[in-house]
């Protein structure tokens, strides 16, 4: 052989071998500093003291959108968060909501499972730094398996406080948004009610197991755990999954949906059962009605990750048809972008 | 020929099917055969096999009564065919069977108001999302998870 076909050969050996050889993303070293950064967030803002306004965004399921704001407050461990005599106290794991009807609304699970990390089902990077509310912010974007960003955090450079997320549709337009678009921390004593100590009575039991006929899978979803069985005061049973960033609870009554007292939304059938969702500021709501039990899941992820929990919480015994259904039913409320 | 089928579901007998060929039935009755007749292959099958043996009787020519026939009719009373009283027995047999369909019906109509349907449930959506918030925010950043809250629930009142 030729010392130019050897050349040549070297050169395509060496060429196949970079094409081969996995290459690790551009920014895969943020990885677990984004990841870090999230996970310091959540409790950043029981150690803060500060004072601001929260907006809050989204689209209904016509299309419109909505924007309302929120006062929110912290001082020594408490927080407040609300508009006029609708608020929501916090402190620990305890939680007061004043002006929900006719009595106050208690919550104290105090039963936490293992959650997964944040970074167990989405890929995070940090992705940029901006201005959120006159405040330097970190930029970090969550990616499906897919490789789409369908979330963006914003965490306080200075004190790595949450200062906004947004929620992306499968297109990446925002769906749904929360954010401080004003906040003053510092030398300032924010008036925060205190957490009323007769609340517990109230609050959703823990509990091990729930009864039979109900459905309560350990994992559904794109890594969906189940991290909390509980039963409330009206005999309602809420479980409560996380996948680590976002969070989901299906709630089961028995009986029979009443659809006529239900937000229009979105109607569709999943699995042969009646389903219809909705977009509310907390997140997608689903409502559907299976083997005498009315299910109601409401998640605060992307919509089509909570509909995918949903189509596997209710059993078909034909997949395709299964998820053909889910197919439509996702792509059917984004008609309107 | 094979063995002569059963009759079908609800045992609507020949005589009746005969009826209705013979335009005989009232026409309450006529619909319930043709009802019948619209949802069951065998029942228009007996229908065909009622027709062919009718038509097949009627295909026969005239034959000769013996010289003696006559006079043994005149003679014997018994021999005379009463043909009110035969459409009342087949009439009687059709009302017997409306009464049967009737009293399924009926049972049916019993049945669903009766056995117990669960409960039209409304899910308070306001409350649920409420309850899904405090519990997220638990465990997650409280600000971004509850400032959707009092939002829902001003959009629920």
């Amino acid at each position: 052989m030729s010392a130019g076909r050897w050349l040549r050969a070297a050169l395509g050996a060496t060429l196949l071998g970079a094409l081969l050889v996995p290459v690790p993303a551009a920014n895969a070293g943020n990885d677990d500093e984004g990841e870090a950064l999230l996970v310091a967030a959540r409790t950043a803002t029981s150690n803060e003291t500060f004072a601001g306004v929260v907006e809050v965004r989204w689209r209904d399921d016509d299309g419109d959108l909505h924007v309302e704001r929120v006062g929110a407050r912290s001082l020594n461990g408490r927080f407040v968060v609300g508009v006029g005599d609708y608020q929501v106290v916090g402190r620990g794991f305890e939680r007061v909501t004043t002006g929900a009807g006719e009595a106050d609304a208690h919550w104290s699970a105090g039963a936490h499972h293992r959650a997964p990390r944040p970074g167990a089902a989405w890929q995070l990077d940090i992705t940029g730094h901006h201005r959120i509310a006159g405040r330097r912010a970190t930029e970090i974007s969550a990616r499906d398996a897919e490789g789409r960003v369908r979330a963006r955090f914003y965490v306080d450079a200075a004190h790595d406080q949450l200062l906004g997320r947004e929620v992306l549709d499968p297109d990446g337009r925002v769906a749904r948004s929360v954010r401080f678009v004003k906040i003053v921390t510092g030398s300032l004593t924010p008036a925060v009610p205190g957490v009323p100590s007769d609340g517990s009575e109230r609050a959703p039991r823990s509990v091990d197991d729930v009864s039979g006929g109900y459905v309560a899978p350990a994992v559904v979803g794109r890594g969906y755990r189940l991290l909390g069985r509980y039963e409330h005061d009206d005999g309602v049973v809420q479980l409560y999954y996380s996948d680590g960033l976002f969070s989901l609870s299906v709630f089961e009554q028995p009986g029979a949906v009443d659809w006529s007292a239900l937000p229009r939304g979105e109607s569709a059938h999943i699995g042969g059962l009646r389903a219809r969702a909705f977009t509310t500021a907390v997140g997608t709501v689903v409502v559907w009605g299976d083997r005498d039990l009315v299910l109601t899941a409401v998640g605060d992820g992307p919509r089509d990750a909570v509909i995918g929990v949903v189509a596997r919480l209710s059993g078909s015994p034909d997949q395709s048809d299964w998820f053909d259904d889910v197919v439509d039913f996702v792509l059917d409320p984004f008609s309107w972008f | 020929m094979s063995a002569r089928r059963r009759s079908p579901v609800g045992a609507m007998d020949e005589s009746l099917l005969s009826a209705y060929l013979d335009g005989e039935l009232e026409a309450r009755e006529r619909a319930e055969v043709e009802a019948r007749l619209a949802e069951s292959h065998d029942l228009r099958a007996v229908l065909d096999e009622v027709r062919g043996a009718r038509d097949a009787v009627r295909g026969l020519g005239p034959i000769d009564a013996p010289d003696t026939f006559w006079e043994r009719v005149l003679r014997d009373d018994s021999a005379v065919v009463d043909l009110d009283a035969a459409r009342a027995t087949r009439r009687s047999r059709t009302r017997r069977w409306s009464a049967l369909a009737g009293a399924a019906a009926a049972a049916i109509v019993v049945g669903v108001a009766v056995v117990p349907r669960p409960a039209q449930v409304h899910p308070p959506i306001a409350a649920l999302t409420r309850a899904h918030a405090e519990r997220a925010s638990e465990s997650n950043d409280p600000i971004t998870n509850l400032a959707g809250v009092p939002v829902a629930e001003g959009e629920g009142r």
